[in-house]
C-alpha cells in the first residue's frame, strides 16, 4: 500500500487550540495531511510546528487574496483557515507534503491552501514554502492559528503515510 | 475489498553526484502519474528540468506563477525543449532540498497532449505553481531529469519517488 491512513483527528465540542498529531511512526518514507479548519478570530493563518517546537523554521508563500498576489517571508504559514467574519459553515482546506520526515536532513514542508469564503472580495488562497533545520525524524506534529485562536469543532484533520518503490531508475 | 488508488512504481536516492536519472518503461496501467522529488542540485544555481519519451523537440509548454524574494510574478515559456520545474533551488537555509510535485494527467492517453501541474518549494527562496503542457499525443513510458542553468548535477541525498494513480 502506498498511501495509508495513520490517524483523522476532528475536534469536537469546546474547540482546541492546537490539532496534534503524535507518535508517528517511522515505517513510511512521506507524511501527507489534509485539514478543514475554521477558527474563532478573524486571523486566518495556519501555522505548523513540529515535536513540540516552533522553533528552527523558515519560510515564504505567495498568495492570492481579492484582486491581489503577494509573497513574503514567513516562517511556519503553512496555510489559511476559514476565519469567524467568513460565510457560516465554511472551512479552509490546507494540504501538507512532507518528503523523507524520518531524514537527517532538514525537512521541507509544501502547503497548499484556500480559506473558503463566499465573497467575491473576502478569500485567499496560498502556497508555501517551509524549511525546519533540523535533522532529527518528525514524531509529532501541531497546527495552530496565530495568537492561538481556537480551531472551532467540526474542524478534521487527517494525516496519511507515503510508502515509496523502489527500483524502476538508471542514473548516468 | 477496497482498490488502492495510489502505488508506488519507482524510486531511486543519488548515492554520488550524478548528472542524468532516467526512468524508462513505466508502467500503462494507471490514468495519472505522481512524481515527488527531493531535488538537492552540487551547484545552487542550479534547476531541475525533464523531457518525456526522449522527446528533445520543442514540445514544450509552461505558464508558472512564482513567489520569491521580491514579490509574486507570472510568467509563461512556450515551446522549449524540456520544461523546468524550479528557478532556484537553494534558499534559506543553502543547501536544504528543495521538494517538487508532479502530477502528470492522462498520461496513456493518445488523443490529446498531457497536460501537468507542477509544485515546486524551495525554503524561503521561492514557491513555484507551474501548468504544463507536452505536445504530444503518445503515451509516457519514460522521463528523464537533468539539472539546467548552472550546468550541475544530482547531489547524493537527490530522491525522486513515482507513484501511479487510478481512476
Amino acid at each position: 500500500m502506498s498511501m495509508t491512513k495513520i490517524s483523522t483527528i476532528t475536534v469536537g465540542v469546546g474547540g482546541t487550540n492546537t490539532i496534534q498529531f503524535t507518535s508517528i511512526p517511522d515505517s513510511y518514507d512521506d507524511l501527507y495531511i489534509i485539514a478543514s479548519t475554521r477558527n474563532s478570530s478573524t486571523l486566518e493563518h495556519v501555522l505548523i510546528g513540529f515535536n513540540g517546537s516552533t522553533s528552527n523554521f523558515t519560510g515564504r508563500y505567495v498568495t492570492g487574496y481579492n484582486t491581489n498576489t503577494a509573497s513574503g517571508e514567513y516562517a511556519r504559514y503553512i496555510g489559511n483557515t476559514s476565519t469567524s467574519t467568513y460565510t457560516a459553515n465554511t472551512f479552509g482546506i490546507t494540504n501538507i507534503y512532507i518528503p523523507n520526515y524520518t531524514s537527517s536532513q532538514y525537512k521541507s514542508i509544501s502547503g497548499e491552501s484556500s480559506g473558503e469564503n463566499n465573497s467575491a472580495v473576502y478569500w485567499t488562497t496560498v502556497f508555501s514554502s517551509n524549511v525546519w533545520s533540523s535533522g532529527s525524524a518528525i514524531t509529532s506534529i501541531e497546527l495552530t492559528n496565530e495568537t492561538g485562536s481556537t480551531i472551532l469543532e467540526g474542524s478534521t484533520a487527517t494525516l496519511y503515510g507515503i510508502t515509496k518503490g523502489s527500483g524502476g531508475a538508471t542514473v548516468s | 475489498m477496497a482498490t488502492k488508488a495510489m502505488t508506488a512504481l519507482a524510486n531511486i536516492t543519488v548515492a554520488s553526484a550524478t548528472s542524468t536519472i532516467t526512468f524508462s518503461s513505466i508502467s500503462g496501467a494507471y490514468r495519472d502519474l505522481r512524481w515527488v522529488i527531493s531535488f538537492k542540485p552540487t551547484t545552487n544555481t542550479d534547476s531541475l528540468q525533464f523531457r518525456i519519451n526522449s522527446d528533445s523537440g520543442s514540445n514544450y509548454n509552461r505558464v508558472f506563477m512564482e513567489g520569491y524574494a521580491g514579490d509574486g510574478k507570472y510568467s509563461a515559456a512556450a515551446n522549449n525543449q524540456n520544461i523546468m520545474a524550479t528557478l532556484y533551488t537553494t534558499g534559506s537555509p543553502s543547501g536544504h532540498p528543495a521538494t517538487i510535485i508532479m502530477d502528470w494527467l492522462d498520461y496513456t492517453a493518445t488523443d490529446k497532449h498531457k497536460p501537468m501541474l507542477i509544485r515546486t518549494n524551495a525554503g524561503t527562496n521561492e514557491v513555484v505553481m507551474t501548468a504544463g503542457r507536452w505536445a504530444s499525443s503518445s503515451a509516457i513510458t519514460g522521463a528523464t531529469f537533468t539539472c539546467a542553468i548552472g550546468g550541475g548535477t544530482f547531489a547524493a541525498g537527490t530522491t525522486i519517488n513515482l507513484y501511479g494513480v487510478l481512476a
